[in-house]
């Protein structure tokens, strides 16, 4: 099935989306899709959806079980509140990717902008270039891999979860500190870049994770 | 900029929970379902927990209350049993939930006051695998998950009601369980209970002073200070809208809070405004919510509150 975006509004598009993935539609081709924002909000049906072009604010937020492949590039907050499925930006994706994830895996091929996995809970999120400031910001839970390197404040005030990287660390957050791997977490970096298609070797990885698991709120702050 | 600065600075940036309230003049047979539409219009604000408190709703004569424990296993209902039975009558016990390792009774007893309730509650609590979850006139369900998944165990949508409370929580710091999702109940004063979105920043400051008048703290979640605080205040005889105003003068960091008594609903929104809320009321029925979306389906004029301000609305 395709849908052609041009000339329809977002609430049109995504309002045939959801029609189409609960009448039972599984692969649907957005054409023209302008780098509109908000497409494939809130898609909870286990739908294939190829965004044609770039996708522009908040592509597949809130989405629960969908398949949203953008071609090229993604605006910011891409994957955003995701419980489950997979988005993968095949180009680069702005700030806020795979903000606030409670689960699924977001791949972007190419770079992603500040804040990547700001609040995420859960989930995958995939970096197949560098990602800038704050990556990890205040993140909660859940497994970032950055295949280039991390600007300043890496994992700031990171409480939960871990952040992979292959690449230079510009600067570490607050609470953040490096860890080496160990043979599980090999295990788990391994088998996942090869799922995703990655072609890299895990030997120079290492890992993010937090000094505190209660940063702010730990007695020895405000007693 | 100091290092505590820069920390308050960053916490603003975050504190995603969705709040609301919502107030009946008379008792709505259909309360339950109306607050939990509200309430899955703001689920992508959090999804690590949901939580109700609705008062009006339960059949009561003046001397009865409602005691919600959980207990380890199914016979320590025994245990709890005995220790009512001595100082009090049971007028009834119902299994509310059976998990893997934990059981929910509700006991509906008779005594003659709070003091009494609060003296035999704080017995039950000190008790090894055991702990009441609320205590009162009105009742008080949360739990892990969504607010689909919650009202699916609960059936909070088939309640009845006058008025209550609702959250949707995204958790940051403290844990992921029954016992840190909203609302929180004081017990320092009668069936008062708190929703809240933001941070205590000053958190450990507001608890030590509670502490040391001997106000019990249960859980290490920034919210509970906010409704030991203001029962405190109330048990000192402030109306609610002045412990309102004291806890925005008090209460550093970002927050919206929303409180609600036996009879009524009060919203405070911090100094700076950095957290959303808005009220709507015509007469008969009064709304506060994070956001818009929420109200929609009663069709009232939303008012967003300023920095600071405090809101009561009383049945």
């Amino acid at each position: 099935m395709e849908i052609d975006c041009r000339d329809k509004t977002v609430r049109e598009i995504n309002r045939i989306l959801k029609e189409a993935a609960i009448s039972g539609e599984k692969q649907i081709i957005l054409k023209n899709a302008g780098a509109k924002h908000f497409l494939c909000a809130g898609l909870q049906n286990p739908v294939n959806v190829t965004v044609e072009g770039s996708a522009g604010y908040f592509v597949a937020t809130m989405i629960d079980g969908a398949r949203v492949i953008v071609e090229k590039n993604a605006g910011w907050f891409a994957g955003d509140n995701m419980t489950a499925g997979y988005l993968e930006v095949k180009g680069n994706a702005g700030d806020g990717a795979g903000q606030g994830t409670y689960g699924g895996t977001i791949v972007v091929r190419g770079n992603a902008g500040a804040r990547t996995g700001e609040i995420m809970k859960n989930g995958t999120v995939i970096i197949g270039g560098n990602s800038e400031f704050m990556t990890g910001l205040y993140m909660m839970g859940g497994k970032m891999i950055i295949l280039g390197n991390l600007s300043d404040m890496a994992g700031e005030s990171i409480v939960r979860g871990e952040i992979y990287v292959k690449g230079d660390i510009k600067s570490l957050g607050q609470n953040a500190k490096i860890s080496k791997l160990n043979k599980s977490d090999k295990m788990w970096l391994k088998r996942t870049l090869e799922e995703h298609n990655f072609k890299s070797t895990i030997k120079k990885f290492r890992k993010i994770v937090p000094e505190k698991p209660r940063f702010y709120y730990a007695p020895s702050e405000e007693g | 900029m100091s290092r505590k600065v820069l920390k308050i600075n960053r916490l603003k940036i975050y504190g995603m929970c969705g709040i609301v309230g919502l107030l009946y003049r008379k008792k709505n047979s259909e309360f339950g379902s109306i607050i939990i539409d509200m309430m899955q219009r703001l689920q992508h604000r959090g999804k690590d927990g949901a939580g109700v408190a609705i008062y009006g709703g339960l059949e009561l004569s003046k001397d009865e209350y409602v005691l919600k424990v959980e207990v380890g296993e199914f016979n320590k209902r025994d245990v709890i049993e005995d220790i009512l039975h001595k100082k009090c009558n049971i007028e009834e016990i119902r299994l509310i939930r059976e998990g893997k390792d934990f059981v929910i009774f509700d006991f509906k007893i008779k005594v003659p006051d709070f003091k009494k309730l609060k003296s035999l509650l704080f017995e039950i609590q000190s008790l090894k695998d055991i702990s009441v979850l609320s205590a009162g006139r009105f009742e008080m369900i949360k739990d892990v998950g969504t607010v689909s998944f919650v009202d699916s165990i609960y059936s909070i949508s088939r309640k009845s009601g006058t008025h209550g409370i609702g959250h949707m929580r995204f958790s940051t710091e403290s844990g992921v369980d029954r016992y840190h999702a909203h609302p929180f109940q004081s017990f320092i004063y009668p069936d008062v209970t708190v929703v809240h979105n933001g941070q205590i920043t000053n958190y450990w400051k507001v608890r030590n002073v509670l502490e040391a008048k001997g106000h019990t703290f249960t859980t290490d979640n920034d919210t509970e200070c906010i409704v030991h605080y203001i029962a405190d205040k109330l048990l000192a005889d402030y109306k609610l809208e002045e412990a309102l105003e004291s806890a925005v003068r008090r209460l550093d960091g970002p927050f919206s809070f929303i409180i609600s008594t036996r009879n009524a609903i009060g919203v405070a929104k911090d100094k700076l405004g950095l957290r959303p809320a808005l009220v709507s009321e015509d007469g008969e029925v009064f709304a506060v919510a994070s956001e818009e979306v929420a109200i929609e389906p009663l069709g009232l004029n939303p008012e967003y509150l300023n920095p600071g301000e405090v809101r009561v609305f009383e049945r």
